[in-house]
């Protein structure tokens, strides 16, 4: 259950979203409604439960445990069947990307009287990076 | 077009997707994409499936609309 948490694209969506408006919240105070100044410990706190759940969680599933690794744990490699689905995914976030980034540069710009719109850009890149690599595993699992 | 017959062999053999996955070495998902013909697997892989069912691969797989 937790290692199928840390490898959802929807848990790294919620994480993206949540730091996204935790910063713009905190550090460009002045420019958002009160309502969005949240603690940033809303988010901390979860992520600290789990992160120390873990040893918990590997020391009952020795099998299959999670382990600190760089490659993101949403990648599915093991084996040619999920390495043939994640090129297939990932394929279409680079696209994306390609195809965003140009215009993310166009736009901070235009809007710079727009402090915080940088986080709104990244913000929207991952969660669309995320939704595009869910929906494509979806689609085939 | 790479057609196979995966399905069918699978349930003369009266194996789930799981037990075939776990005889060959793989995961479930990928025994699902090989039978909806979304993936073409590697020849390793064929020649596994194949020796699973003790059959040859080309009865397993086979190309179709293609000279």
């Amino acid at each position: 259950m937790l290692k199928r948490t840390f490898q959802s694209p929807l848990f790294n969506i919620v994480l993206v979203l949540g730091l996204g408006i935790i910063m713009i919240g905190n550090h460009y105070s002045e420019y958002v409604p009160a309502w969005l100044t949240i603690d940033p410990m809303v988010l901390g706190i979860p992520i600290l439960i789990m992160i120390a759940v873990i040893p918990l969680y590997n020391k009952r599933n020795p099998e299959n445990p999670i382990k600190p690794r760089i490659i993101p744990m949403e990648m599915r490699e093991e084996d040619e069947g999920l390495q043939w689905l994640t090129f297939k995914a990932t394929r279409k976030v680079y696209i994306f990307f390609a195809l965003s980034i140009p215009v993310a540069i166009a736009l901070t710009a235009y809007f710079n009287h727009i402090p915080y719109l940088p986080i709104i850009l990244f913000i929207f890149m991952g969660v669309v990076q995320y939704l595009i690599y869910w929906f494509q595993m979806k689609r085939y699992s | 077009m790479l057609k196979n017959s995966v399905r069918e062999f699978r349930a003369r053999f009266r194996f789930s997707q799981q037990e075939l996955a776990d005889k060959i070495g793989v995961t479930r998902q990928t025994i699902g994409l090989i039978e909806k013909g979304d993936y073409a697997p590697s020849v390793t892989l064929a020649l596994k499936i194949a020796a699973a069912f003790e059959v040859s691969v080309e009865e397993v797989f086979r190309l179709e609309g293609e000279n």
